[in-house]
């Protein structure tokens, strides 16, 4: 009978402790659109000056010594 | 590789693919013409130009206007207010009421006043669209990426459709490495990615001594006053890319980069 009622008063103690926790963790949820810790959005970027103009690649963009078929352009 | 070129929407356009439908160029370039013709302010009876003409109703527009609309909040939100489609009375009042190529009118520059914010000047629900009394929208700043991305998607898996220097590039290009674009003075090799420069020298003009051009600043009302000649973006998107070089040329040398920093793939600033 005794040991019965130590494992009903842990499974009870386990109970509480979860639903606190959480209630804790609901109650301090972490802002989604928050910037990620260290920054990262410029990892991997090149810069560099030309002629005048100042040029940024992200790794994503590749450039080529190619014939360019079009331009972006000032309309 | 095909291509095409004709002037619609007030400039040049430059259309290319691989590997296209037979046909496909002219259907485009008849596309792109009956944009023109839907959305200019300029054109009476765009429905645009319907559109401006019936405020403080609600008004039913087709998708695309729909989306051009909707469109717009977002490139609001996106540059925190300096991509502004709600500006046409201030580029009334600086004396851009036609065509540039039939030069500006004269001036009434008391009239070129900070709007309210956009989403208090424009509601868009399903199919229909509210403008607030004595707003209008002139889709200069938004449409041609927005119509390039949509071209894009409809043309053909290995084109570029460049409206006016706003593009999007579908597909590996001709050679398989990615469109090669010229901005400022590389070549990028661009795939499923849009470009955009803006600037302020091109439809400029002078009035009493007084330089004038389009691109207003809707924090003053005026046209903007910039230390950047022009800023070229990549973006994921055309639409994109046209925001964040409009929002970086608005923001001057200094705040620019970190603008492009969280926003562009690549950027040039001049």
């Amino acid at each position: 009978m005794r040991s019965l009622m130590v494992r009903a008063a842990a499974t009870l103690m386990t109970l509480g402790v979860a639903v606190a926790a959480a209630v804790h963790v609901s109650g301090h949820v972490k802002d989604s659109p928050a910037p990620l810790r260290p920054g990262v959005v410029g990892g991997g970027q090149v810069a560099a000056t030309i002629s005048g103009g100042r040029l940024s690649l992200s790794p994503s963009v590749r450039s080529g010594r190619v014939q360019s078929v079009t331009s972006t352009y000032e309309s | 590789m095909d291509e095409v070129r004709f002037e619609a929407l007030g400039t040049a356009c430059h259309l290319l693919g691989v590997g296209l439908e037979r046909g496909r160029l002219a259907w485009a370039t008849a596309w792109v013409a009956s944009r023109h013709e839907r959305f200019s302010r300029f054109e009476p009876a765009s429905e645009l130009a319907r559109f401006n003409a019936s405020p403080g109703d609600w008004v039913k527009v087709s998708p695309e206007l729909e989306g051009l609309l909707r469109a717009s909040l977002e490139a609001y939100r996106l540059s925190g207010g300096l991509v502004h489609a709600g500006v046409l009375g201030s580029m009334l009042a600086i004396g851009y009421t036609r065509p540039l190529r039939l030069g500006p009118t004269p001036p009434a520059l008391a009239g070129a006043v900070p709007p309210p914010p956009l989403p208090e000047m424009l509601e868009v629900a399903g199919g229909r669209a509210r403008l607030r009394p004595g707003s209008g929208i002139d889709l200069g700043g938004v449409a041609k990426g927005w119509l390039a991305d949509a071209l894009a998607a409809r043309m053909g898996d290995n084109c570029l459709v460049n409206l006016g220097g706003d593009l999007f590039a579908r597909g590996p290009g001709p050679d398989g490495d990615g469109w090669p674009v010229a901005m400022g003075e590389v070549t990028l090799l661009l795939r499923d990615q849009g470009a955009a420069t803006s600037g302020v020298r091109r439809r400029a003009w002078r009035q009493d001594g007084e330089p004038l051009h389009h691109l207003i600043d809707p924090r003053t009302g005026r046209p903007a006053v910039t230390d950047l000649a022009k800023v070229s973006v990549v973006a994921a998107t055309g639409a994109a890319a046209e925001v964040h070089a409009k929002a970086a040329l608005l923001l001057g040398s200094e705040r620019a980069p970190v603008h492009l920093t969280a926003h562009a793939l690549a950027w040039w600033l001049a």
